[in-house]
């Protein structure tokens, strides 16, 4: 009897997922999209913000919301990444190699009416200084004016003197800043870092009502270094922007509000008199709120973007070249704990674990890789094959600068050739890893392992899915043969490029055993180098290097891409802004 | 005397999913005015079978396929064909003027609920009116007496009330209580029927015996012991005064001094409200302590109806002597009757009793034999008279 | 026993359940290296470097029962640590995040066990019959569903299709808007309640329209249990002898099944139903994401996503002490529902 009615229950269920499955095709993208909310602009996307204060802040989801509340000295100008447009500042120039002054301009208040002034200026870049969160952003303030990576020494002790903090940023006179450099610095990174979040301009008296630093010398040390649970704005913000902190409801959602204070309103007036941020995980929620009008803008991955081509009403714009790059980088020394290198030695049952130390081998790997197919197939076409970590936008990108491709023969000669003899003969054996869920990074494994597989059926090269947390670990403890990582940069300058990727003490080439002695030497000086045509010699031969030395295979450069109502106007891609939308302030939404 | 309740070609049967159960098969019987009749049989026979046909209780998947069941109404002085009245006329019968005592008093009685509750139900659904009247006449009384402040200020609400309780009293269903009753607040109101009922439940508690029943009224069962509870249980079976009592086993589950005291007190409710009782049990000494007549059935048919003494001193179905000498006596080795019980579902042709009948013929096989007056009131189905 | 002592003795017993509890899941997290679980404190690719400082800082290498120590020192002294998945410090997170959770439960319980038991009161009143065979299906369907699927197919069509007209979320971007202006006081921060207590019906409404898809998500999925249970319980129910008396005192059969059949069948289903607050309490993880509820569950698993630890453990607690508060009340309940239940006894 039940067997007969479970039957029943199994058709009745088979026809009701025909019925939506017949149903969910035409769900949405049918009608046209309604304009709602007006003067509210709202964005669905991924992620979470982690904290508002500036000084703490070191992600691109907080980073956006800082930049909608705050303004630095100095903004980007426009779709530029090397050019600037005053902010809180109204000019610069250096008095001297080492000491850069701004103009502050004057009238500008902050949301709650307080006038902003050379003090309040002074305060932003000393609280930063002082306060210093572990792990945070502030090194890009002391590497050029103390020449030092932070506060602290490794075991957590100051270094530094408040006398030194003191004379980095002073005030000349009631609307004049200074900054005093350690040596010489190349200009423009510095506007690029203080046009970062961390630059941001606090209002010293509302931080110190709340409790925070308050700017005199006596005990500053107990300020250093907060938790986060004692940063004072971790959950406050009081900025010069042109919207102010509403309220924000973690995980959910952040809601601000139009500042009325703001200073250039009179110019151009603030187009939101709301910006709502929503975080909503799940792409179809995201994708039928924005074709229900209840969003402006939703983040679409990479692998949905089929889902809104061509949808009436959704503005797209795409092929924007984001300042990001995916690489493989081959580990030259691991780990003689690793369990991902076979046998661990050459036998044809696993890889020796200096395999990766010998340069043709890195070539013949590298001829191995499919570009083309990488692109088409796990970058839906959005990416752009680059040769070096120095991708297009960043100043001193060479165009013209060399590239591999796929050549199936010349990876074998190099494979045949190489220090170790000829491998095909040898055979090798070992295990790629990718983060668990990024079917990107899974796709250029079994490129590469495919291709490999053709050249010769010796080589074995087995694909495996770790989650992030543990991959993380995993480069750190140098047990991976080859990884694939990508990079977001702190500010648009190729220093921060060659650092982590050709370095010897680098983010990525160290745990990988990279060094190479030339090429710290450029590095070193490429970073504090002020002479434009020097710089760009280094950069250059930079980017040579790293197609003669190989530190591991840059794959492309993805193209970003925004998907908007058709209400709102005026996006401006600048890879060096954080977020989505971008500069809210010159975009505007209407119902025509 | 004339009959109470007669039962004419009375046929059961369950349809269940292993096949058609043959429980009652074309059952005649007749309960007199005022007179006990027991019903004994083996387990399985149709005694309870035939109590619940007659309150048309049948459980699912049983039904009564055939028959008729005429029952003389005192009160009306009419007769009732019983299988032909609507639900709702039935269900002013059941508990009223048929009531039935089940055999186990532990679960007869709702655990989540007091004895008296479970009593004044039954008071409270088929004598709400007389419920209503005396409300009435209590209020009315309050009404009377007494100027104190306080009354004056309930008067206008007590007159609410009597005119409440009068409308209930002349019954027909009025539209006000009846909102009441379903709002669950106001339900409150009609407190006065609750307690007029709780009175009677203490009286009725007191006329079977029960001790201290104010008490007892607001015990749980499992608070009871057995003989208590089945005290409860026929008190809540006479509450309305029934003219026939239905008595399943009453008495099976209890210890041997209860049962007596029992089966003491049927004699006396008896003799007391001249109901008509129909006793089933299979024991045969009770039956001959307290019946006045007794059937005897064997597979859902009836072998033997006589009286008592008669059937006693002079069985005459062999499965009636079988039964009698199956009877534990003093100095008498035990005899058991031969064979196994007739199988429900696929029940002997013929006389049903003919697989385990001594004095079984050729005819006993197929044909099926007829209840036949063989002495005075004496009644018997077998092909040897 | 006595009511009051009978609760003191249970809340005791809290004690062990909360060490034993978050021992447990201390020494799970344990099986982590302690690389992998500093990588919780990392927020940036640069600090990958870092990790060996933040073991040291943190002291994710040393011995377990030093750590659970150190853990629980700071939960004596009133500090649970701080949130990484939810960006706040634990203490607060759990009263930020459960009125949304509260709310869904609050919606959804009644909505599971009053529609379950009515479902299978019916059911067994009409056992056999196709209204029986109905509830079995809507059951199966409720067992075998994936409660994802479900709750996407429905967003699909009734915010998809019906476009706009059941949102996401909690509240609607006016609304949204509205409630956390000064003219709307935030009693509770359970929507629909605070729009009640501020008179407020737009932000009713708009809460309630929120609401129907999620509860009706986890109304769906978890009904089919209740129901089952009810009907199985209620068929024996009516098997009792007492369901024969009650008939044969000639009750109706409506109150024969509403008032002696059921009273006695609720007892079991008054235990799963307690057990079913307790679950859609602590979290209801997938319908608390696609529908961007998000509350407890969303926290829960986001915080064992991100090998959040404290958060998990204070999750850990929350739960056993709610489990064990319902699991009392649940208790209390039985005494009052069935005579013959004794608190600290059995059925006699
Ligand atoms: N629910 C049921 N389903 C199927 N058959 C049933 C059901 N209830 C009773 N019967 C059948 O009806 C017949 C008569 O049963 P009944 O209960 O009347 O016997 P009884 O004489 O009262 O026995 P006992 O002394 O055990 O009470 C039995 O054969 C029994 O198998
Ligand atoms: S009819 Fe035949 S079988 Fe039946 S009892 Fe009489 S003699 Fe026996
Ligand atoms: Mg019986």
């Amino acid at each position: 009897m039940s067997k007969r009615v479970s039957k029943v229950g199994w058709i009745i269920m088979a026809a009701l997922l025909c019925v939506s499955l017949a149903i969910l095709p035409a769900c949405g993208g049918g009608g046209a999209i309604p304009y709602k909310n007006p003067g509210v602009f709202v964005q669905q996307t991924i992620g979470r913000i982690d904290s508002l204060d500036p000084c703490y802040c070191y992600d691109t989801a907080s980073g956006e919301q800082i930049y909608y509340m705050y303004e630095g000295l100095l903004g980007y100008n426009g779709t530029s990444t090397d050019t600037f447009v005053g902010l809180m500042a109204t000019d610069y120039y250096w008095v001297n190699s080492t000491s850069l002054r701004f103009n502050i301009r004057p009238g500008v208040r902050f949301s709650n009416g307080d006038n902003m002034t050379v003090a309040d200026v002074e305060y932003s870049f000393e609280r930063a200084m002082v306060e210093d969160p572990d792990y945070g952003p502030v090194w890009m303030f002391y590497f050029p004016l103390l020449d030092t990576y932070g506060s602290r020494n490794s075991t957590g002790n100051i270094t530094i003197t408040s006398a030194e903090i003191d004379h980095a940023v002073e005030v000349v006179n009631s609307t004049c800043i200074e900054f005093n450099f350690v040596r010489p610095f190349p200009a423009t990174t510095w506007y690029q870092i203080v046009c970062g979040s961390w630059g941001s301009i606090v209002d010293k008296a509302y931080c110190v009502a709340h409790g925070d630093w308050p700017g005199s010398w006596g005990n500053w040390t107990l300020y250093n270094n907060p938790a986060q649970t004692n940063l004072v704005l971790q959950s406050r913000a009081m900025g010069t922007g042109p919207w102010a902190l509403d309220t924000w409801t973690p995980p959910g959602e952040i809601k601000l509000v139009k500042n009325d204070y703001y200073w250039n309103a009179g110019v151009h007036a603030v187009p939101f008199d709301r910006v709502l941020t929503q975080f909503v995980d799940s792409w179809p929620s995201r994708k039928l709120a924005l074709l229900a009008g209840d969003c402006d803008i939703a983040y679409c991955p990479r692998t949905n973007i089929a889902d809104l081509a061509g949808v009436a009403d959704v503005n797209a714009v795409s092929g924007l070249p984001e300042l990001t790059i995916d690489s493989f980088y081959f580990n030259q020394n691991i780990t003689s704990t690793t369990t991902y290198a076979g046998s661990k030695t050459l036998d044809g049952n696993g890889i020796s674990l200096d395999f990766f130390s010998d340069i043709n081998v890195r070539k013949g790997f590298t001829y191995a890789f499919d570009w083309a197919t990488y692109i088409a197939q796990a970058m839906q076409g959005e990416a752009t094959q680059r040769g070096s970590p120095f991708v297009y936008g960043l100043p001193y990108f060479n165009p013209a600068a060399n590239m591999y491709s796929k050549n199936l023969t010349l990876a074998k000669y190099y494979l045949e050739h190489s220090a170790w003899g000829n491998l095909t003969a040898i055979g090798f054996k070992f295990t790629l890893i990718y983060n668990t869920g990024n079917l990107v990074r899974k796709t250029a494994c079994e490129i590469l392992a495919n291709n490999l597989f053709a050249i010769s059926p010796n080589f074995q090269v087995a694909v495996l899915a770790k989650d992030w947390s543990s991959t993380m670990s995993l480069i750190r403890g140098r047990t991976w043969v080859m990884f694939q990582i990508g990079w977001l940069p702190d500010y648009a300058d190729p220093d921060n490029y060659a650092v982590p990727y050709m370095h010897s003490q680098g983010t990525f080439s160290g745990p990988a055993s990279f060094n190479n002695a030339t090429v710290d030497a450029l590095i070193a000086e490429g970073a504090i180098s002020t002479n434009t045509t020097r710089r760009q010699e280094i950069y250059y031969a930079l980017q040579q290097a790293w197609y003669d030395q190989l530190p591991g295979i840059i794959l492309a450069q993805p193209l970003g891409r925004r998907f908007f109502t058709k209400y709102i106007s005026g996006f401006e891609f600048n890879p060096t802004t954080c977020g989505q939308p971008g500069n809210l302030y010159y975009m505007s939404k209407s119902e025509s | 005397m004339e009959d109470l309740v007669r039962i004419r070609d009375l046929t059961v049967r369950f349809h269940t999913y292993e096949g058609v159960v043959y429980a009652i098969d074309d059952l005649d019987l007749d309960i007199r005015q005022g007179e006990t009749l027991g019903i004994v049989g083996e387990t399985g026979s149709g005694k309870t079978m035939t109590a619940l046909a007659i309150l048309r209780l049948i459980p699912y998947p049983g039904r009564i396929e055939s028959g008729s069941i005429v029952f003389f109404d005192k009160g009306l002085r009419s007769e009732l064909e019983l299988l032909k009245l609507s639900e709702d006329k039935m269900r002013s019968i059941r508990g009223c003027k048929i009531s039935m005592v089940f055999q186990e008093p532990g679960s007869a009685l709702n655990p989540v609920y007091t004895i008296g509750d479970q009593i004044s139900e039954v008071y409270l659904l088929h004598q709400r009116q007389e419920l209503g009247r005396q409300a009435k006449r209590r209020i009315d009384s309050l009404l009377g007496n007494g100027g104190t402040l306080a009354a004056s200020i309930k008067r206008p609400f007590w007159r609410w009330q009597s005119r409440l309780y009068n409308k209930i009293a002349e019954g027909s269903n009025p539209l006000e209580p009846r909102i009441l009753s379903h709002i669950p607040l106001f339900r409150r109101l009609l407190w006065r029927l609750k307690d007029e009922a709780g009175l009677l439940t203490v009286s009725m508690l007191k006329d079977v015996e029960i001790p201290d029943p104010d008490r007892v009224a607001g015990r749980y069962p499992h608070e009871l012991s057995g003989g208590m509870k089945q005290r409860a249980v026929i008190a809540m079976a006479l509450a309305c005064s029934p003219e026939l009592l239905i008595a399943d086993e009453p008495t099976t589950s209890l210890d041997v001094t209860i049962q007596a005291q029992m089966l003491e007190l049927f004699r006396r409710i008896k003799a007391d409200r001249g109901a008509s009782v129909l006793f089933i049990t299979h024991n045969l000494g009770v039956a001959a302590e307290v019946c006045d007549r007794v059937a005897v059935m064997y597979a859902g048919r009836l072998c033997e109806v006589a009286g008592v003494e008669e059937i006693f001193l002079h069985p005459m179905h062999p499965y009636t002597k079988a039964l009698l000498e199956a009877v534990p006596m003093p100095g008498k080795e035990l005899q058991t009757i031969p064979g196994a019980l007739a199988d429900a579902f696929n029940p002997p042709p013929g006389c049903r009793f003919h697989p385990r009948c001594p004095s079984a013929m050729p005819t006993c096989q197929h044909e099926r034999p007829k209840l036949k007056e063989v002495a005075k009131d004496h009644m018997v189905a077998c092909y040897l008279y | 026993m006595e009511l009051r002592s009978y609760i003191i003795r249970r809340v005791l017993l809290l004690i062990p359940v909360l060490i034993g509890v978050t021992l447990f899941i201390f020494g799970i997290t344990m099986l982590f290296p302690p690389a992998q679980r500093a990588t919780l404190y990392v927020t940036n690719m640069r600090q990958l470097s870092d990790l060996p400082a933040i073991i040291q800082k943190y002291g994710l290498d040393k011995p377990f029962f030093v750590q659970y120590g150190t853990w629980l020192n700071q939960v004596l002294h009133g500090n649970l640590g701080w949130s990484r998945a939810i960006s706040m410090p634990v203490a607060q997170a759990i009263p930020h995040l459960l009125p949304a959770t509260l709310e869904l439960a609050i919606f959804a319980v009644p909505l599971i066990v009053l529609v379950g038991i009515f479902l299978g009161t019916k059911a067994a009143t009409h056992k056999d019959k196709p209204l029986d065979h109905g509830t079995r299906v809507v059951a199966i369907l409720g067992w075998s569903l994936p409660s994802f699927w479900l709750g996407l197919v429905l967003m699909m069509i009734f915010y998809g299709y019906f476009s706009g007209l059941l949102p996401p979320g909690r509240l609607g971007v006016q609304m949204d808007i509205l409630v956390d202006s000064a003219a709307f006081i935030r009693y509770t921060h359970i929507n629909t309640i605070d729009a009640i207590l501020n008179l407020n019906g737009p932000v009713l409404l708009d809460a309630l329209r929120h609401l129907i898809l999620p509860v009706m998500t986890l109304s769906v999925i978890n009904m089919a249990f209740i129901m089952r249970l009810m009907r199985s319980s209620m068929l024996e129910s009516l098997g009792k002898g007492y369901i024969l008396t009650a008939r044969a005192k000639g009750l109706a059969e409506k109150v024969v099944v509403n008032k002696h059949a059921r009273r006695n069948a609720l007892i079991p289903v008054i235990t799963v139903s307690g057990y079913l607050f307790a679950g859609l309490a602590s979290g209801a993880v997938i319908t608390e994401t696609i529908f961007s509820f998000k509350g407890i569950g969303w926290w829960a698993w986001q915080a064992a996503v991100m090998l959040d630890i404290p958060s998990v453990l204070a999750f850990a607690l929350f739960t056993a002490t709610l489990f064990v508060v319902i699991n009392l009340l649940v208790d209390i309940l039985y005494t009052r529902v069935d005579p013959r239940v004794r608190l600290g006894g059995a059925v006699q």
